[in-house]
Parts: C-alpha cells; structure tokens; sequence
C-alpha cells in the first residue's frame, strides 16, 4: 500500500457520500441512476444533490478512484466506474468501518 | 400566455424565493436578461427554481448542464455567472447542493459581491473624502461635492459591507456540528 494512501486511510473517514458512490460505482453507472440507487439504498436517508453529485464525481475522477466508460458521443449520458485505487480505498473504509463495529462490541460484551 | 416582468434584486436568496413564488403560480421562467424574467404560464403545473454559481466555463459548463438536464434539471436562463434552474415539481424536489461544505461554499459565492460592492464603495468614497485635503481643498464646490458623495460612498459601501460579512456569518456552518461529526467533503 502506497505511504500516502496509509496516511489517509488512518486520518479520514470518507464521506457518506463518497462511501455511496464507491459502492454504487462497483457497477457502471450514471449519474442520474446513481441519485436515485443512493437514496433507494438507504431509504432516501441520503441524498444527493445533482451540483454535489457532480463535483464528487468530477473529483472521483482526478483522484483517479473512478473513471468514466468510453460512451456513444450521441449519448450525453456518461457512465462511471470505481478503478482499482478506488477499490483500495474503499476496502480500507471498509476495514475502518468494522474496527468500529468490533471495539463497540467488544465494549459492550456483544462479541463473545 | 408569455409574460415578462423587470425586477431587481440584491440577495440572491430573496430573489430565489420570489421566483419560487412564481412556479408555485404555475410560471415556468424560459430566460433572463438584464433584470428581466421571461415566463410562460403552464399552470396547473407548478415548478422549482435554484439560482446556481457553478463557476465552470467552456466544456466544463456544457458537461455540467448536460448533467443537471440527466437529472431532470433546466436551465432556463444564465446572467453574469448566475444560472437559473428550473424543475416540474411533479418530477421530484429540486436538490441541487446537499454536502454542507457545497451548501457553505454557495452561501459564500452569494454574498461574495456584497462584500466586492461594499470595497469598491468605501474605497472611492475615501478617495473623494481625502480630496478634501489635496485637489478640493479652497474650493467650495469641490469640496461639497467631496463632501457629499464622498460620505454616502463610505456610508452605503460600510452598509454593504456590514450585510455580507453578517450574512456571510450566517450561513458559515455551525462549529460545533464539525467537531462532532465527519465532515462531509464532496
């Protein structure tokens, strides 16, 4: 695992957001399908706007966490998917997640 | 039926509520120019406005408007980097920024140019009142003039300023909400 990708993963927790969008973009997807995939998923308890949706996106992409798929150039519905860094930093927000779960029932006995 | 009507407006929230107003009469706002609303009576349908400051430019704006139309989003009119946007509310609710730093960074674009009007106005307010000691000095009608429209430059520019620093305040997200919760970031 690269140095900075360490750093981040032990400082931040991504955005719910983001932490949607990721797991959305396991399979291609757009960006109106992805709106609506989200808050279906979580019963409308996350929603994301269509400006929010498109800067998160736009930087996904910079980060190179996701990419888009070559389209028709008719089409002016572009299609995403999560890249392998994204996939990286996805698993790491994963385990983050469930060493929260874990300390949580370890305190409150939950685990044995 | 088209109808036009001239109104001017310095808060961006204010003039976003009156237009709401209007789509709720079931006016659906086709273009703006230079203070004037063009609409278009469609009632009994009724519809959502959002003023956007999107900042994009060439490509970048087509990409993103092409995005907001995916999403069922219109933009009916675009005027010194302001982009009015339009949805049938029968589509769904018209949400546009929902992470709090977009819903910050909007907020801060808003009232940014009551904050640049009030700098320019105090400026060459205090540029005519210092005239006062230089090129109108034993001049009575220079030194009205300096006077006059010096104070009310300094006085207005200072409202200007008041306002979009207080308004600016208001809407800067609460610090207590940051340090208990994630904050969100896209």
């Amino acid at each position: 695992m690269e140095e900075g990708m360490k750093k981040a993963a032990n400082n931040r927790a991504l955005a719910e957001s983001v932490y949607y969008i990721l797991l959305c973009l396991h399979r291609p997807a757009h960006g109106y399908a992805l709106m609506k995939d989200i808050a279906e998923m979580t019963d409308n308890r996350v929603r994301i706007g269509a400006g929010t949706l498109y800067g998160a996106l736009d930087n996904l992409q910079k980060k190179k966490w996701i990419r888009q798929l070559d389209s028709d150039p008719r089409e002016r519905k572009n299609e995403y998917i999560i890249t392998d860094k994204g996939k990286e930093y996805f698993a790491m927000e994963l385990a983050r997640l469930e060493e929260l779960i874990k300390h949580a029932q370890d305190v409150r006995g939950e685990g044995k | 039926m088209k109808t036009r009507v001239k109104k001017t407006f310095l808060d961006i929230n204010k003039e976003e509520e009156w237009l709401n107003q209007q789509g709720e009469n079931g006016l659906m706002l086709i273009g703006y120019n230079h203070g004037e609303y063009e609409f278009e009576d469609v009632s009994p349908a009724k519809y959502q406005y959002k003023i956007d400051i999107p900042g994009f430019s060439g490509s970048k704006k087509k990409d993103y408007f092409d995005f907001l139309e995916e999403s069922g989003i219109s933009v009916a009119g675009e005027y010194g980097g302001r982009v009015y946007l339009r949805k049938n509310r029968s589509h769904g609710p018209l949400e546009l920024y929902t992470g709090s730093v977009d819903i910050s960074k909007q907020a801060k674009k808003r009232y940014t140019h009551f904050l640049s009007v009030g700098i320019s106005q105090v400026t060459f307010g205090v540029v005519l009142l210092a005239q006062l000691f230089g090129y109108a000095k034993g001049n009575p009608t220079a030194t009205w003039i300096s006077v006059i429209f010096g104070s009310m430059l300094t006085v207005s520019g200072m409202v200007f300023l008041v306002k979009g620093a207080s308004r600016l305040k208001k809407h800067a997200p609460a610090k207590e909400k940051t340090r208990i919760w994630e904050e969100q970031r896209s």
